[in-house]
């Protein structure tokens, strides 16, 4: 790890810390920022090293989550058996659909990747043992540590993104990845298996948002396909990666924090408009710092 | 026994939708030696790389490297098994610095990384001051130097250059001509070039293919080329009579 790399890995172990000192409101809004830096890191494996944008790839959120309350529900498995196995799930659906998946390219990709996040929603609405549209109600978490310990689970997923970026910004394994970002025909002419890398890359990003969404199914207690499989949220991952820089270690957690903090100001002062401002500031990211606030 | 040849293109064909590229295309290579494909634009000289490192694959015929029939292996594993290209608009990793470029390849298509080694490439095509520069930053004969650096780090036993010459000025055509014999003599690697610049090619090759709409039309060496009728057609098209009377 590096200078910045060690200094942000301790900012997060001290993040643990913070919690005494919090109000209910902070603590939601941190667990919320950390929720969007664990996504916007998993999506950052992806799109920031492999240059493949998977818009919906909130369709593993949804996958972890359903699979995750599924599990807890139908086959009483406790929470911390049934989220490991969402994440599984999520990752090994990733790799199974991969390899014609990603055939496509950029925004061929990123589209048929929102399609599938969208008709897994529609398919989630109209199955019966997934609750349908009505959704699925979970327990309330009573254990130790009350609510604070879903503050603690995403701030351990977000730790865990972290180090895996920071392991692809520095590995040989990263360097596949990068080649193929930058040229996936002559990374595959200079060796590169590119299916296999491309395919394992993609199932990555799925196993975080897959446990990502195991947790927060959890942290609400109620799911339904509209918030799990939520288009929105797949915007404020890739608004979040804009900001903050793409294909760095540093810029999706610095862009998560910021819109998140952003979003709740706004949220709380405009709350008509605030759909608006968001558009705006993808506007402006895009015409001022195209590369985000943490520059490669 | 008859030594195998290192490469053998045995009746290749292929056709994009209605066009067919390439008709029933044979030829061989044998080691060590540096073959020249040439033919006017269109003529299918990329598509043969392509079909050759495995981009493309062809709709009938086969390939042999080394023996083995490698028409079903993916371009990864051809890479493997010591096949090195470059591209005629060169695709370098632009974002990533000049010694990453090279080392890359070594540690998926050769050897194994080996930063030493990886910067004696650098010294050799004349690239080692700026290792830590990014690819995209460099002009273009230093990008096709790099695009040379990358193929021959995997330790090729054929590299296949395609147009390795086109867009370079004298100078530059003159240096990298000398890079590519050196290469050739310390490595004694085979070489495929498939290049427009004949005056360059013509002085490193000693057999030369012309193609022409997917088909060879000439194989020799480069002296009786411009002698073949053929070969003229193919450039100028057929040979014009004045009716008599109009003459001037």
């Amino acid at each position: 790890m590096g200078k910045y790399e060690r200094l942000i890995f301790f900012l997060l172990l001290a993040m643990g810390l913070l919690p005494p000192l919090l109000t209910d409101y902070w603590e939601r809004v941190l667990t919320l920022s950390l929720m969007l830096s664990s996504l916007s890191l998993a999506q950052n494996i992806l799109l920031g090293y492999t240059g493949y944008p998977a818009f919906g790839c909130v369709a593993f959120f949804g996958i972890g989550g359903y699979t995750t309350a599924l599990l807890m529900k139908d086959l009483g498995l406790p929470f911390w058996v049934s989220l490991p196995i969402g994440g599984v799930v999520s990752a090994l659906f990733a790799l199974l659909i991969a390899p014609p998946l990603m055939r496509l390219k950029s925004h061929y990709f990123a589209i048929t990747t929102l399609a599938l996040q969208l008709a897994l929603g529609e398919l989630v609405a109209n199955l019966e043992f997934t609750g349908g549209a009505q959704g699925i109600n979970l327990p309330i978490y009573v254990g130790p540590g009350g609510y604070l310990i879903f503050f603690y689970l995403f701030l351990l997923l977000t730790i865990f993104a972290f180090l895996l970026n920071v392991y692809v910004e520095r590995s040989t394994f990263g360097y596949a990845l990068k080649a193929i970002r930058e040229d996936e025909t002559a990374a595959e002419t200079m060796g590169v298996n590119t299916v296999l890398f491309k395919s394992v890359s993609f199932s990555m990003m799925a196993l975080i948002t897959g446990l990502s969404g195991g947790v927060y199914a959890y942290w609400i207690t109620y799911i339904d396909p509209t918030s799990m499989f939520d288009p929105l949220l797949s915007v404020k991952i890739f608004v979040a990666l804009l900001l903050g820089g793409v294909g760095t270690v540093a810029g999706p957690l610095l862009g998560a924090f910021t819109l998140e903090f952003l979003s709740e100001v706004l949220w709380g002062r405009f709350p008509k408009v605030h759909g608006v401002v968001l558009g705006l500031l993808i506007v402006l990211i895009v015409l001022i710092i195209p590369r985000g606030i943490w520059r490669r | 026994m008859e030594e195998m040849s290192l490469l053998k293109v045995e009746r290749v064909s292929k056709s994009f939708g209605g066009n067919r590229v390439l008709k029933e295309v044979s030829f061989t290579l044998e080691k060590g030696e540096i073959l020249g494909i040439v033919g006017p634009n269109g003529s299918g000289k990329t598509t043969l790389l392509n079909v050759l490192t495995g981009i493309v694959r062809q709709d009938s015929g086969s390939v042999l490297f080394m023996g083995r029939r490698i028409d079903r292996l993916k371009p990864h594993q051809r890479a493997r098994m010591g096949m090195g290209r470059t591209f005629q608009i060169t695709r370098l990793f632009s974002n990533l610095t000049v010694l990453e470029n090279v080392i890359i390849p070594m540690h998926y298509g050769g050897g194994g990384a080996d930063e030493r080694k990886a910067e004696e490439i650098l010294k050799m095509v004349g690239l080692f001051e700026l290792k830590d520069r990014k690819a995209g930053n460099l002009s273009l004969a230093q990008r096709k130097r790099l695009e040379l650096a990358r193929a021959i780090s995997v330790e090729p036993k054929v590299l296949l250059l395609d147009e390795v010459f086109a867009g370079l000025n004298p100078v530059s055509v003159r240096e990298i001509l000398e890079l590519l014999k050196k290469i050739h003599s310390e490595t004694g690697v085979a070489m495929v070039l498939v290049e427009h610049v004949l005056k360059a090619l013509f002085q490193i090759t000693k057999r030369v293919i012309v193609l022409s709409e997917g088909r060879i039309i000439y194989e020799g060496d480069p002296e009786g080329m411009a002698k073949s009728e053929e070969v003229v057609k193919a450039y100028l098209g057929e040979r014009y009579e004045a009716p008599r009377g109009q003459r001037s």
